[in-house]
This record gives C-alpha cells, structure tokens and sequence, in this order.
C-alpha cells in the first residue's frame, strides 16, 4: 500500500508559501540576517532567519503552523483526519522567564524565595494559553480541521518532523486515518534557547550558515513551519513515500558517530524499503557543524552514488530544529514534483575531505524521479525519507 | 492471542523501585532517593538528565535485565515524555544575572545571564533526551520514537512498538513513559488550569516494558492496544468505546485518571458493563505523573498477572482528553 504527499504549504523568513519559498531558495537567496527582535549584545552568534516581526515574548508556533496549514487545507477530503507533527516543549522559554522574572518584583536585590514562590501567580496573571506543551501544536491543527484521527506529537530534535511522516505515513498504511496533516514547526529565535546553544558550542561564530563548507563552524537558528497533507489516494503529481528509515547512534548526546553508522543504516534501511539502489537527489540535514557535515558526506559516500546531487536547505532558511525535517521533506518533494534540485546556499568552498557533488549557488532544473531527505537529530536519532515520483 | 509479548518490565515511581502493587496505597507522590546500585550510567552521564531521563533511565535498565537482554543492538524504543527544562533553580540563576536597574535586562542576559546558564543544562532542554539518554547508556541502536504524552502519547509508543516487532523493523522493543509533573512550571500551569482542583494529585516516575515474540505457555501478551478519541466527542463517549472494544471478559480493571471527573467518567463505563468487577485506581496508589502514568499502571497489571493469569484491562484518561486502552493477558494453565 502506498502513501502519497498531496500538497506542500510553508511559511519561511523568504516567503509566506512553499511556491515563494521554493523559488527564493533556486535563486540562492537568503533569509539568514542580524537579529532585531531582542538585544543579542554578548551572544557568541547575533543572526538568524527569524519570521519577521517576530516577538520574543509571543510563542509563535501555533501562528506559524496554521499558517502554513491554511495553504494546504484544499487537499483535505471527507474521512478521519490525523494530525502528526514535530514540535518541541517550551519550558524554558523567554517568553516564561520574562513572565517569570516579573514575579521577582524587579528590584536591585533579585528575591529568589519571592520568585520561587510566585510562579503561579504570574502565570495566571500573564499566560492565557497553555504555551509551554509540545502538544498544544498539534493540538491547534486537530481543532483547526476538526480531526477526529489520531494526534501525536513527535519530539525528536531535529528529526522531530521527519518522524512525524513516518508516523503519518504508518499510520495512513494502518487505516488508522484517511488523510494525515504532518508536519513541523521551529520557533527558536529566543534568547534562552539561543544561549542554550551557544553555551553547546552549537551556533556558528562567524554567523554563517555554509554547510559542507571548509570554513563552516556551527549552524545558525531559523523559523518557519511546513505542513504537507498525505492519503493513499493517488492524485497527480504521485508523489510516493516510497521508503522510511529510523535509526539511533547511541554514541553521544549532540556528536554523531564518526563512522557514521547510524545515519548510514538510516539511508541504507530507506532504500530497502524503496526497493531502490540509489537516488536522483538528497536533500541533506547539513547543519554547518564541522562533526555533523563530515559524517553525512561520509555516509552520503559510502551508501550512494558520489555523483548524486546534494542540497541543504539550512545554508539559506538556517535550522529549524524540530521543523528542519519537514522542511528538507519539502525541498526534496519540490525535486521530484518540479523537477528543481535547490541548492546549498552559502557554501562556497567545499570541503575535499569527503567530496560531494553539491548543487551550488542556483537551483539545477533536472528532472528527478526520486529524493532521500535526512534528518539527524541531537540525542542521536536519524530519519531518511526517500520520495518517489510514480508517473514517470 | 498476539504473540507480542511483555518479557521484562522496570518502574520507578513513589512507591518504590519496582513495579507498582495496585494492594498497597501511597501517602507519597514522589519518587524517593535512588539507591546507588540502581543507577545507570556515570555520575557526569547524570548530571546531563532531566528528572524525566534519569528516572527513564533507571526503568529501562531494569526493563532490560528483566529480559535478560545484555546486547541492545538493533533495539527499538519508544517512550511518551513530557516537557522537558533544567529546574527552577537554573532558571533563577540565568535571570538573577540579567538584572540590570531593577528590570530584565536582554544585554545583561547576554553579557552575564549566558554564562550562568550551564551548558550541561543544554541537555535537559530537549524532550527526547529522555529517551536518548537511556539510549546512549544501554547503546540501543534500533527504530525509534519520542512522543510527547499527557497520556495517550505513551499508549502510541506502545503501539509503535508493537509494530515494530510485529512488522519485522526489529526483534525486540523497548517502550513505555517518563515523567515528573513536580516541576514548578508544571504545576504552575496545572493550577492556572484548574487541575489540581479537580483532584489531580502531581507525581513523577517511570516504566519501561520489553517486548518481544514469545510462544512461551506462560507469555504475557498484548492483546490490544489502542486509542479513543476525546477532545471533541467527550471523555465519556471515548470511555463507553473503549469498554465496547473489550471482546469478552477480563478479570480486572486497572484505571488511570488524571482527575475526578475522568475517575467518575471510567468507573461509570466499566461498571456499566461489569457492575461487580474488580476496578483498581492506579492514580489514588500513586498520584498523575502524566507521560508515566500509563506506563506504570501497565507494569501494575504485569506484576498482578505475574501472581495470577487472566486478562487485565488497562484504560487511562490524561489530561489530554482521549482514552488510552490496553489489554493484557497471561492465559491460564490447562
């Protein structure tokens, strides 16, 4: 039994649809820009692809993904609706520190009692919405579209939504559902979590986003959020989820393993399922981290064919965390769907430890039957996802 | 009857470090010091935990030796886990340094508030780290999942893998949930809700089931596992059809609600259809510990069909509004 993508809707720093989107990225634009929404004197890295308008205070998930809900809702016929997305939770938030802090009173003497205290009363008083559950995503979507199918949120870092279509897609197989909403949301500009990884050594110095560059040193936050609509109806073009792979490392909480293994049994598990030997394209998790870049072309190497043509999204939209798989989902989709292979912006020099044939600076229209997009989160979990076009 | 079977269980919660005894009432709904010898790990490996991990952490591991699986390559594992931050105290200490003229001040949070905040704390800010610690510890390298659970969350990772195992992705699984609802935030926010007035008691714990086919006469099975729908059709529309789905007779219910009305709301739909059955109330044993809750009352029921066989339904209600159902069984000797 097959299960195809419908419809891809998105809203990114470069445009409020997938089609924008799509068409800024082929022309190697991007979004990545100095921070404006809250002072970043003092952190190590001061840019990001943030949403305009962006409001350190406000959650912006739940506004994000409807948004790009709303562009796909014409796809969603009568049955049960199931609703899988990757979000991550809020805990830590600015927007509960800053409410928090207000606890405090805000004198000169920082009254930790009063402040551990008062934490109710300030969220009484401030927060009218339950932000800080994962859930409450998802959740959103499900009263949106009046699902009455199963929903699930998928919190796996930055494979989050990759498992999500897994999950999806398993799910639609299963009779579980009749149409599956999945998807993904980053909304990680946020000073908390922007120190938390800075703090991890995590975010580039420099300020660029480059992946598989020789100068890359860390990857850059971004925003944004793809929803995409799947059943077991075929319609035209079929875009097929032809094969899925989950892995873990098991090596380290924020490195992958040098040897690659997990993201290679990931691929290699993929293709199994697609019954296929190899791709038309990869749409690469390409962080711009020194470790993460070298194991995937490594892994890329050893499981495809070196001439395949790899992409990473990040060096232009920055990584989205738990929405960074659904948005290589999409580009990978927009290979086979449109025939456009988008590129790796920012990357100029790349590195000849383990040579790819990178699409570079513009987008290459060739036509691809199918895509793998990876996904390799911190914590060690790995997603490929193999696309398949079936009406050519 | 499913030959997917339960073949070591491991819990961690207020009344103790083993699986839950549904007899034995608790006055504590917080899981007490943990002894050493149950620690996995290394201590620097712990300070990198949330209280979600690290309690996960102590349920797997017993999970695992209660198989007797010392090789966890290609394991799946699936966990329900909730929200996820480094505490309070981490918290206060980032915001005492960014004051500034007795305000918030975003340039003393980069200047100063960036380097109170512990980069290990990075660790406890992700959800999944409360199954990838566990991972990394036990080196379990198979299909995985992470789904964050105020309920049926949990109920999912035991489906996925059962799944898992049943579709060959691999031989054996790991599932089950983690939790802490202690955390202040938590709390805070269940107070804004209303919840603890509704009889929400907050707890914490853990419990990780193994899974695995086995034709072994005496095998605890999963026959059932599924989930009905709440938020829009109502708790009590959800309760009636996950009673209706028990085909035949069980010899016990073990319940999981999160508070009175979800109490009242199961009770009322079990007895409707077995007015003298034996209805135990996991919450009143051991409080709402969210993402673990159901997890812990399925360890319950394996440590009560361990004694006894029969078949057990499990029913959980959490606050997110759907009906969680999971029938297990141990058939009796001929």
């Amino acid at each position: 039994m097959s299960v195809f993508i419908h419809s891809v809707g998105t809203v990114s720093p470069l445009g409020s649809t997938w089609q924008a989107t799509a068409d800024a990225l082929a022309l190697g634009r991007t979004a990545i820009a100095p921070i404006v929404d809250f002072d970043t004197t003092g952190f190590p890295c001061t840019v990001a692809a943030s949403m305009s308008g962006a409001n350190a205070r406000a959650d912006r998930r739940i506004p994000l993904m409807l948004q790009a809900l709303a562009q796909v809702q014409h796809s969603i016929h009568a049955g049960r609706i199931g609703v899988f997305i990757g979000a991550e939770s809020g805990l830590a938030r600015f927007i509960n520190a800053f409410e928090l802090s207000r606890v405090a009173g805000g004198d000169a003497n920082f009254d930790h009692d009063r402040f551990a205290n008062n934490i109710d009363e300030a969220l009484l008083a401030a927060i009218a919405e339950p932000r800080t559950s994962a859930a409450s995503v998802a959740d959103s979507v499900a009263r949106h579209v009046n699902a009455t199918g199963p929903i699930e949120t998928i919190s796996l870092a930055c494979a989050s939504s990759s498992a999500a279509l897994v999950q999806a897609s398993r799910a639609l197989k299963l009779g579980e559902c009749d149409v599956a909403i999945c998807g993904g949301v980053g909304a990680d500009v946020d000073p908390i979590m922007l120190a938390a990884f800075s703090r991890l050594g995590a975010v580039s110095v420099r300020g660029q986003s480059c992946p598989f560059d020789v100068r890359r040193d860390g990857f850059v936050l971004g925003e944004g959020a793809v929803a995409m609509v799947l059943s077991r109806e075929r319609m035209e073009p079929a875009i097929e989820i032809a094969g899925t792979g989950m892995t873990l490392d098991a090596h380290h909480l924020t490195t992958p393993d040098s040897d690659g293994d997990g993201a290679i049994r990931a691929m290699r598990i993929a293709l199994t399922e697609a019954k296929l030997d190899g791709v038309d394209y990869v749409q690469a998790h390409g962080t711009s981290t020194p470790v993460g870049d070298m194991v995937e072309a490594k892994a890329i190497r050893i499981v495809l064919n070196p001439t395949t043509p790899v992409g990473a999204v990040k060096g232009a939209l920055g990584h989205w965390i738990a929405g960074a798989g659904a948005l290589s989902i999409a580009c990978a989709w927009e290979a086979v769907a449109n025939s456009r292979l988008l590129p790796t912006v920012g990357l100029q020099t790349p590195d000849s430890e383990y040579p790819l044939n990178h699409v570079q600076h513009r987008a290459q229209d060739v036509r691809a039957r199918t895509a793998m997009a990876n996904a390799f989160g911190f914590g060690g979990a790995n997603c490929s996802v193999i696309l398949r076009r079936c009406d050519v | 009857m499913s030959n997917i079977s339960i073949v070591g269980a491991g819990a961690v919660s207020p009344q103790g470090f083993d699986l839950v005894d549904v007899d034995t009432s608790g006055d504590t709904f917080e899981v007490a010091a943990i002894p050493a010898e149950l620690e996995s790990g290394d201590r620097r490996a712990r300070k990198l935990m949330g209280r979600g991990a690290h309690l996960a952490s102590i349920a797997t591991r017993k999970a695992l030796m209660g198989a007797k699986w010392s090789d966890c390559d290609q394991i799946g594992f699936f966990m329900g886990v909730g929200a996820s931050s480094p505490g309070i105290k981490d918290l206060t200490a980032l915001l005492r340094s960014s004051y500034r003229d007795g305000a918030l001040s975003m340039e003393s949070l980069g200047e100063k508030g960036l380097r109170s905040f512990n980069p290990l704390h990075t660790f406890m800010l992700l959800p999944n780290f409360s199954m990838c610690h566990s991972a990394l510890i036990e080196k379990i390298t198979g299909p995985n999942g992470v789904y964050f659970s105020r309920g049926t969350g949990t109920v999912v990772a035991l489906m996925e893998a059962s799944y898992s195992v049943e579709s060959g992705a691999c031989r054996r699984a790991l599932c089950g949930g983690a939790d802490s609802a202690l955390h202040p935030l938590t709390r805070a926010e269940f107070r804004r809700d209303g919840r603890e007035n509704n009889g929400l008691v907050p707890s914490e714990g853990a419990a990780v089931l193994a899974l695995a086919h086995s034709d072994a006469p005496d095998r605890i099975s999963v026959e059932t596992t599924s989930i009905h729908p709440g938020r829009r059709a109502g708790l009590a529309s959800a309760a009636a059809s996950a009673v209706l789905e028990i085909s035949g007779e069980v010899d016990s219910c073990f319940i999981v609600p999160w508070g009175e009305v979800a109490r009242a709301t199961l009770r009322t739909a079990v007895n409707a259809r077995w007015p003298a059955i034996e209805v135990h109330d996991l919450s009143l044993v051991i409080g709402e510990s969210l993402a673990a809750s159901p997890a812990l009352a399925w360890t319950a029921a394996v440590a009560k069909l361990r004694r006894s066989p029969g078949r057990i339904a499990i029913l959980s209600a959490g606050i997110d509004g759907d009906i969680g159902l999971v029938i297990l069984a141990r058939e009796r000797s001929r």
